[in-house]
């Protein structure tokens, strides 16, 4: 298309674009390609000590001598993504599917819902925390109501349970909103249509809304695990790892920055979770896409 | 049918029961309980904790505030968040008009090339060590760098977008009436994209202000903590004091629910903008 | 305009070549911008600080190191800033790892490094070790202060020869009794394991819970306070006081020896009935004050807390035993560990300083206040009084040496010895999803990986 700005005016839109774009390869080009690289030499975070290329002795090290660290922190990963993704999604169906109707406080519902979006990994993270302390928490208070208790994240078995719990619950309301979106464009008729044939209410939802909303699942399913798949934060605040609660992330995160300071074998780390997520998500894409075509 | 029955959806009352409820119990207990132990005092919390507090012990956040040195980190955030996220609203403000407007070579090579930075892997190895490399490391102006391409990226997805709705014969008359770029840039286009620049400027905002990793890869003197590890570092020096770390926690998210219940629409625009990104 | 410097400064780093250059420069920068600062020798008289100290959160030691700092300002006119944080992984290992990388601090809280493994590779020495094999601390012989410590101390923190750091003394781990609980129930001291099973199920049939520990919020590592102790013991007939964590490490005791599978057993036994429910999530920092608020008849614990319990009720009567791992009561004996270490960081910018602040440390008037304060067994010569030593008795500064982070834990070596895991799948063994003969095979396997 024709510019219409000329000579110097021209000179001056090429000058302005100069800053970011530096900033786009300095802080994002670079650092995506390095970490492939650095995956490749014994980089320490220890300053001063020469590093060099390694080859690929840092995936030895962790496919080969370290075998079960990787593997169990894979299980916990796709155990952690798997559960976050299923349970997120249908839970945002139903919930989307009452806020859609019209009923009192049904906009401070969805206010309320959304609100931890805006709250951050480490006041969501202290704040389940405290609730979940094994004595003078509330939840340790229902517990003994029922004459049992449990060390919460302290607990080898349910300290996944918990933060899978923790995660959705800080996410649920975003993809609730997806799926919002998405019944408000399916046409109302339909939904109408469908009552007169008296068929139940949820039927109704799972028969006529549901198949109309198949982009937004594809939407909701996918930044759900893409998300999952990536993220260490509030895991990192509720339990650093511990009790099967490693995931690649957390492990890439504790291998480079805490205990060790090794930044090569974390970037291989970090590779693994990103050809991981790449994975997972390419093919979701694939199915769903196939899925959304099939119900059009 | 009843008026009331046209205004509420048919069984609205059992909706208003199942869902209410366990909205309230979720997203509104964790508060409360919270603010119920920040008004306690700490015996009364020793002995009785789930109990409403008697006195009211308002010390507590006082106490915390000056404990964890919130007024300090508090005052870090506001310039880590404010100062990145207007740069990269003008940088990404620079990007995104001439590529939509495809005034530039290769604007579609660039659109897609800068579209594609929302996908890239998280990469806080490689930041760190560049960091480190351009003396970032520890310092106020290298974390605030450190966070403007994300927010730029970001800025950028949403402006190009944005720009489309703005008529191309402005631009032709702004040229004609000898308006040069830069001015027509602020003056006409700025006051125009004005929800946009909201929208990116809350969303973006939000998500530097809470960011976690940040501070603890990049940051190392605490004088330079922002309020997301300031509030952390107080939790492990005093996880003893639940009333104190309530108090300080409801501190730290006031102003979060506070913003986001002034600016919800535009952020919730920007986290559907986002929706690809996350 | 805003950008223009921006441009200026990396506008020449071209973006490819800054990627593959990446590994070299940074080796650069790293030399430059952090190692060399050798030079800041600037004498000390002129120099006015301020001076940076780290420390871990060890509400008795912060309090006394808080009150010599500001004796020390007072003194010689300078400042002094001290950072603390929680003593966990998320917490002081990062300020540690951050306080190097940014050469923020002058004298640093350290555990002390030694033994360094036998073969020494960047996978298998511990964050500290590498620091101190690669220069990062300063060495200290020469100080005058030096000579008035434990040689046997100070060799915790030494290598190749060179000082690196000053052990401010020892502590150790046992039980920690409420004396009034045990007058009500008659109970005895017990010096053998089964008296000691004895002793918890007197209580728990009372209705008392009869021991606390808190390893929740990332300190699974304390049940060490457990494992060291029971081990030690059991294996005191072959070994003698020789310390069990490096006969494990060289292989001479093999993980699977029926009398670690005993240790693990009794682990679990105690785990299970006698510590309080869900010890596995209990914040380890309220221990203290759980048990001076009465809610069990003993603590399981270090002696480091012992200056934080006394704080809170300095009327409570408390007696002190090891934590008996064997039914031949000579045998059994406390665990000590060398603990806070100070040393001063080589890229400061105040070493004189700093030296002189460890001077004015050692000073028998401040060092018997920090060894009044902290309760520790001090490595200085001299005479030093505190109420830990009244209450621990014969027991005091006693007790065979196991270094908190044990010799056969390997960061990045194989997978059971890497310490996350290595306790993760111990209590896992005591949460009953692992068998403790299973427990040692899977330690074994690892061992063996180790030294082959």
């Amino acid at each position: 298309m024709n510019n219409v700005f000329a000579g110097r005016q021209k000179l001056v839109i090429y000058l302005t674009m100069i800053p970011g774009f530096v900033v786009f390869c300095l802080f994002g080009i670079v650092p995506s390609i390095s970490t492939l690289i650095i995956s490749f030499t014994n980089f320490t975070a220890i300053p001063g000590i020469p590093a060099s290329f390694v080859g690929v002795s840092n995936y030895i090290h962790i496919f080969v001598d370290n075998a079960q660290g990787v593997l169990q922190s894979l299980k916990d990963t796709l155990i952690f993504a798997a559960s976050v993704t299923v349970l997120q999604n249908a839970i945002a169906l139903w919930m989307a599917h009452v806020l859609t109707k019209k009923f009192p406080g049904v906009k401070f519902f969805r206010t309320l819902v959304f609100m931890p979006a805006v709250l951050g990994v480490t006041i969501i993270g202290l704040m389940w925390s405290l609730i979940f302390a094994p004595s003078g928490g509330p939840a340790a208070g229902i517990l003994s109501l029922f004459g049992t208790s449990s060390a919460f994240f302290g607990s080898s078995r349910f300290a996944l349970p918990l933060v899978i719990f923790v995660q959705i619950w800080a996410n649920l309301g975003f993809t609730t909103i997806v799926y919002i979106a998405g019944i408000n464009t399916v046409p109302v008729e339909l939904g109408e249509a469908a009552r007169i044939d008296g068929a139940s209410n949820w039927l109704n939802f799972w028969k006529v809304t549901f198949p109309m909303i198949a982009p937004s699942l594809t939407v909701g399913v996918i930044l759900a695990a893409a998300g999952s798949l990536r993220t260490y934060d509030l895991i990192y605040v509720l339990t650093d790892g511990v009790n099967n609660t490693n995931t690649l992330g957390m492990y890439m995160f504790n291998t480079a920055f805490q205990g060790s300071s090794n930044l090569g074998i974390g970037a291989g780390i970090g590779m693994i979770q990103f050809v991981l997520t790449i994975v997972v998500v390419l093919a979701l894409q694939k199915y769903l896409a196939r899925r959304e075509e099939a119900m059009s | 049918m009843k008026p009331i029955r046209r205004r509420f959806s048919h069984d609205w009352w059992r909706y208003l029961f199942t869902l209410g409820l366990v909205v309230i119990i979720l997203y509104f207990g964790p508060l409360v309980f919270l603010a119920n132990i920040s008004l306690e005092t700490e015996s009364q919390f020793l002995t009785n904790s789930m109990s409403l507090p008697h006195p009211f012990s308002w010390s507590n956040f006082a106490q915390a505030w000056q404990q964890a040195s919130m007024g300090e980190y508090f005052l870090n955030s506001v310039l880590y968040t404010v100062v990145p996220t207007v740069i990269a609203l003008m940088l990404s403000l620079f990007l995104a008009f001439p590529i939509s407007r495809q005034y530039v070579r290769w604007a579609r090579q660039l659109h897609v090339l800068l579209t594609s930075g929302m996908f890239f892997p998280v990469a806080v190895i490689p930041l760190f060590i560049e960091a480190r490399m351009l003396h970032l490391y520890n310092n106020r102006p290298g974390y605030i760098i450190l966070h403007i391409e994300d927010a730029m990226v970001f800025g950028f997805f949403l402006f190009v977008g944005y720009f489309r709705t703005i008529p191309r014969e402005l631009d032709e008359s702004a040229v004609i009436d000898g308006c040069g770029y830069l001015r027509y840039l602020f003056t006409i286009v700025g006051p125009l994209a004005r929800p946009a620049f909201a929208t990116m400027g809350i969303y973006a905002g939000i998500q530097i202000w809470n960011d976690l990793i940040g501070p603890v890869v990049f940051l190392a003197t605490p004088s330079l903590f922002p309020l997301s590890r300031g509030l952390f570092v107080f939790y492990g020096t005093s996880a003893s004091q639940w009333t104190l770390l309530a108090a300080g926690v409801l501190i730290a998210a006031a102003p979060l629910i506070i913003a986001f219940l002034l600016f919800q629409r535009y952020f919730i625009q920007g986290a559907t903008a986002g929706a690809i990104k996350s | 305009m805003k950008g223009k410097k921006l441009v200026k400064t990396v506008a020449p780093l071209a973006v490819l070549a800054l990627a593959s250059g990446l590994v070299v420069s940074e080796v650069d920068a790293g030399t430059t911008g952090n190692a060399i600062h050798g030079s800041g020798n600037a004498s000390a008289s002129t120099d006015n600080g301020p001076l940076t100290i780290t420390m871990w959160v060890n509400p008795p030691a912060v309090s006394a190191v808080q009150k010599i700092d500001k004796e020390f300002e007072a003194k010689y006119g300078v400042k002094v800033n001290l950072l603390t944080a929680a003593n966990d992984q998320a917490g002081y290992t990062t300020l540690e790892q951050t306080s190097v990388q940014g050469g923020t601090a002058d004298i640093m809280a350290i555990e002390p490094f030694e033994p360094m493994p036998q073969k020494m590779t960047t996978d298998n020495m511990s964050v500290v070790q590498e620091w101190a094999a690669n220069h990062v601390f300063a060495p200290l012989n020469g100080q005058p202060w030096l000579s008035k410590f434990n040689k046997n101390d100070l060799s915790a923190a030494a290598y190749q020869g060179k000082d690196y750091g000053l052990v401010t003394g020892v502590y150790q781990t046992g039980i920690f009794y409420n004396k009034a609980i045990f007058k009500k129930y008659n109970l005895k001291v017990p010096t053998t394991y089964a008296q000691f099973i004895n002793v918890c199920k007197t209580l728990k049939s009372h209705g008392v819970t009869p021991i606390w520990t808190g390893i929740g919020n990332g300190a699974t590592f304390y049940l060490e306070f457990m494992m060291y102790p029971l081990m030690q013991d059991l294996l005191a007939s072959s070994l003698g006081n020789a310390s069990a964590s490096a006969a494990l490490a060289a292989g001479k005791i093999k993980w699977t020896n029926p009398k670690m599978i005993t240790a693990f057993t009794e682990e679990k036994q105690i785990a299970s009935n006698y510590l309080e429910n869900n010890y596995a999530g209990e914040n380890w920092q309220q221990m203290p004050g759980e048990f001076v608020a009465g809610k069990s008849a003993m603590l399981l614990d270090g002696s480091w807390d012992l200056a934080s319990v006394l704080q809170a009720n300095p009327k409570m009567q408390i007696g002190y035993f090891p934590l008996p791992g064997s039914n031949v009561a000579s045998d059994n004996n406390s665990v000590s560990n060398p603990d806070l270490t100070w040393v001063v960081l080589n890229n400061s910018k105040h070493k004189a300083l700093a030296e002189k602040w460890l001077q004015f440390f050692s000073s028998p008037n401040i060092y018997s206040q920090y060894v009044d304060a902290t309760g520790i067994s001090p490595s200085e010569s001299g005479t030093f009084k505190s109420n830990a030593a009244t209450i621990m008795g014969k027991w005091f500064g006693k007790g065979r040496v196991i270094n908190q982070t044990a010799d056969w834990l390997i960061p990045n070596g194989p997978y059971y010895l890497q310490s996350n895991n290595f306790w993760s799948e111990q209590l896992k063994m005591l949460q009953g999803s692992v068998s403790p003969a299973k427990l040692a095979q899977e330690y074994q396997q690892s061992q063996n990986q180790a030294s082959s």
